[in-house]
């Protein structure tokens, strides 16, 4: 290329590095480094074939769309057992600190702590801390279990499948490049069609046990209340007596005999606090637990009918989207509202 | 003609290597180091030029300003950001398109540096030396890719086929996630740069298959699909120009 006078900014002007042969050699080599690292992985490719090569078996897109229509239903029929397997597992920790809450909700300072509790309003936030402490992260694990299942269990089943239709003579072959993009692409959507990780995911159970807590603690917070009440009449009748009884024993201490008096009040109280408790505790204890029990079973069972659901939605989902899977599309099919029918490229 | 052949068969090859050796190691990552480094000597030198020319054309010759407003941290920045946009593109690109959009490619990559060396000729006479080789690359990026344009854009829709299981996703997120199941199960820092890009497109994918209602969206979709060709035309423009500058003594 030639350049005329008519340019005013000369090439002095321009401060640039001229063009060395050094960097066209460097070009022309990188550009044969090019061609022969083309030329080896082209041979490699070759090479590695075995001879002669076997045709793949392609099977035929009827068929995949027989093997595959039931597949989804029958990976849910295999993982639908081990729902409620891996949520006693979940739910074991919970069912075993029934005993710890129940013996702190049958002492004196866990009285004092639930009737604040109680009058706060939060009475739900103590029993969720200690009976469904760690639950949410242990279903949030449980689902993201089911959903592994659900992909293995999905992906053997539709191996099996396909070899069953496979002819005999035929089963040793490699399937074809058509039948294993629609395979893997089955395979796929089992592990993110509808997964029952986002479904059941840590925020959702949390708010769901938040929620069932404080139910539960509402019903507690009243027979608490309740509890006090009836209490507090005989306490407050022994608690006078005892002042009374002690200010007269500390008569001689003169001055001092009042305050020896509330001590003995004070004493008087707690002790019959603490009588009071252990025969609750005696006649009421077990039937507490039962309902604390009772109240894990319900939510438990409501979790499973949950995941269930879910596990059936992601099954139906999968069922639904076979014809779907199996037609691949050009975006002229789209815009026309026209059925899919044409193969990749 | 040897010029165009040889920037776009380093072009070509370099792509085809990295989609080749991508499926089986990262180290595939190498053969997109001779292209980076050519797209960023090639963006690099005109750009230079032109911003000192115009350094020299708005500073006094007898400020001390010239030494300093060189106009060459500019054009480094430019030429990596340069980099740094289409290197990742071209290497998604390379590793999603069928035979039949790799040959529109080539065949763009033909045609932009044709075009280049054809309107720098036309040029050579209206403009100043450093602005000459900016405004040819810039001229004959629009004219090669705007050709272009409507050809890739009515292949796309009639001709590219996709895989039929987006159109089963039930949500944006599911079918973004069936893009990036294309990537190579090994994942690695590659396949987490390139993860976005699988995203992205499949997500758009899916709205496209959503509405289907719509008869203009899978016709806009293709030629947003097709808006690709720009930076293949700009790619292969700048690697006709690096070549030329290389192999044309009288241009130093």
């Amino acid at each position: 290329m030639t350049y005329t006078p008519m340019d005013n900014l000369t090439q002095q002007q321009v401060t640039l590095p001229p063009a060395s042969g050094l960097a066209l050699r460097v070009f022309w080599l990188t550009l044969l480094v090019l061609v022969v690292a083309t030329l080896v992985i082209a041979l490699i490719g070759v090479w590695r074939l075995p001879e002669p090569a076997p045709v793949p078996h392609e099977v035929p897109a009827t068929t995949l769309e027989r093997v595959l229509s039931n597949v989804a239903t029958k990976a849910e029929a295999v993982v639908r057992p081990d729902i409620g397997i891996l949520l006693d597992k979940a739910y074991e920790p919970a069912y075993a600190a029934i005993e710890g809450y129940a013996d702190f909700h049958y002492s004196v300072a866990g009285e004092y702590m639930e009737l604040g509790a109680a009058a706060m309003g939060n009475m739900g936030d103590a029993l969720h801390a200690r009976v469904f402490g760690g639950l949410e992260q242990r279903l949030a694990s449980v689902a993201g279990l089911i959903d592994q299942g659900y992909a293995d269990a999905y992906s053997n089943i539709l191996n099996a499948e396909i070899a069953s239709v496979l002819p005999q003579d035929q089963i040793e072959l490699p399937l074809g490049r058509m039948t294993l993009a629609v395979l893997q692409d089955a395979q796929n959507r089992a592990v993110i069609t509808v997964p029952l990780a986002s479904a059941a995911s840590a925020a959702v159970v949390a708010s769901s046990l938040k929620a069932a807590s404080a139910a539960a603690g509402k019903k507690l917070a009243a027979k608490v209340a309740a509890k006090a009440a009836a209490k507090g009449a005989a306490k407050g009748g022994s608690a006078l007596a005892g002042a009374g009884a002690s200010t007269l024993a500390c008569a001689w201490a003169g001055p001092v005999a009042v305050a020896c008096g509330v001590v003995g009040g004070v004493v008087t109280w707690v002790l019959v606090d603490g009588a009071v408790i252990t025969i609750d505790e005696y006649f009421n204890r077990e039937e507490f637990e039962a309902e604390l029990r009772a109240m894990l079973d319900e939510d438990k069972a409501a979790r499973q009918r949950f995941l269930e659901q879910a596990l059936a939605q992601k099954a139906a989902a999968m069922d639904a989207a076979v014809e779907e899977m199996i037609r691949d599309f050009t975006l002229r099919e789209l815009s026309q509202g026209t059925p899919a029918s044409s193969t990749r490229p | 003609m040897r010029q165009i052949s040889a920037a776009v068969a380093a072009f070509g090859l370099s792509l085809y290597l990295w989609r080749s050796v991508y499926a089986l190691s990262d180290w595939a990552v190498l053969a997109l180091v001779p292209l980076a480094v050519m797209l960023f000597l090639g963006h690099l030198r005109p750009s230079l030029e032109l911003h000192q020319a115009r350094m020299r054309a708005a500073i006094r010759p007898e400020s001390p300003l010239l030494g300093i407003l060189t106009g060459r941290f500019r054009a480094i920045l430019g030429a990596m950001l340069f980099v740094l946009l289409a290197v990742p593109l071209l290497a998604w690109k390379a590793l999603t398109v069928s035979p039949l959009q790799a040959a529109m490619f080539i065949m763009l990559g033909l045609v932009a540096g044709a075009v280049f060396v054809g309107v720098q000729s036309r040029l050579l006479r209206h403009f100043q030396r450093p602005f000459l080789c900016a405004s040819a690359i810039s001229i004959s990026t629009w004219l090669a890719a705007l050709s272009f344009l409507p050809v890739i854009a009515w292949a796309n829709l009639n001709l590219v086929a996709y895989p039929g299981a987006i159109r089963a996703a039930t949500s944006l997120s599911e079918g973004a996630m069936q893009g990036m199941q294309m990537l190579p199960a090994r994942r690695g820092w590659i396949a987490e740069l390139l993860a976005p890009l699988y995203a992205y497109e499949a997500a758009k994918l899916w709205l496209v298959v959503q509405m289907n209602t719509s008869r203009w969206l899978p016709v806009l979709f293709s030629v947003d699909a097709a808006l690709f060709s720009f930076m293949m035309a700009r790619a292969s423009v700048i690697l006709v120009a690096f070549v030329q500058r290389l192999t044309d003594r009288n241009n130093p």
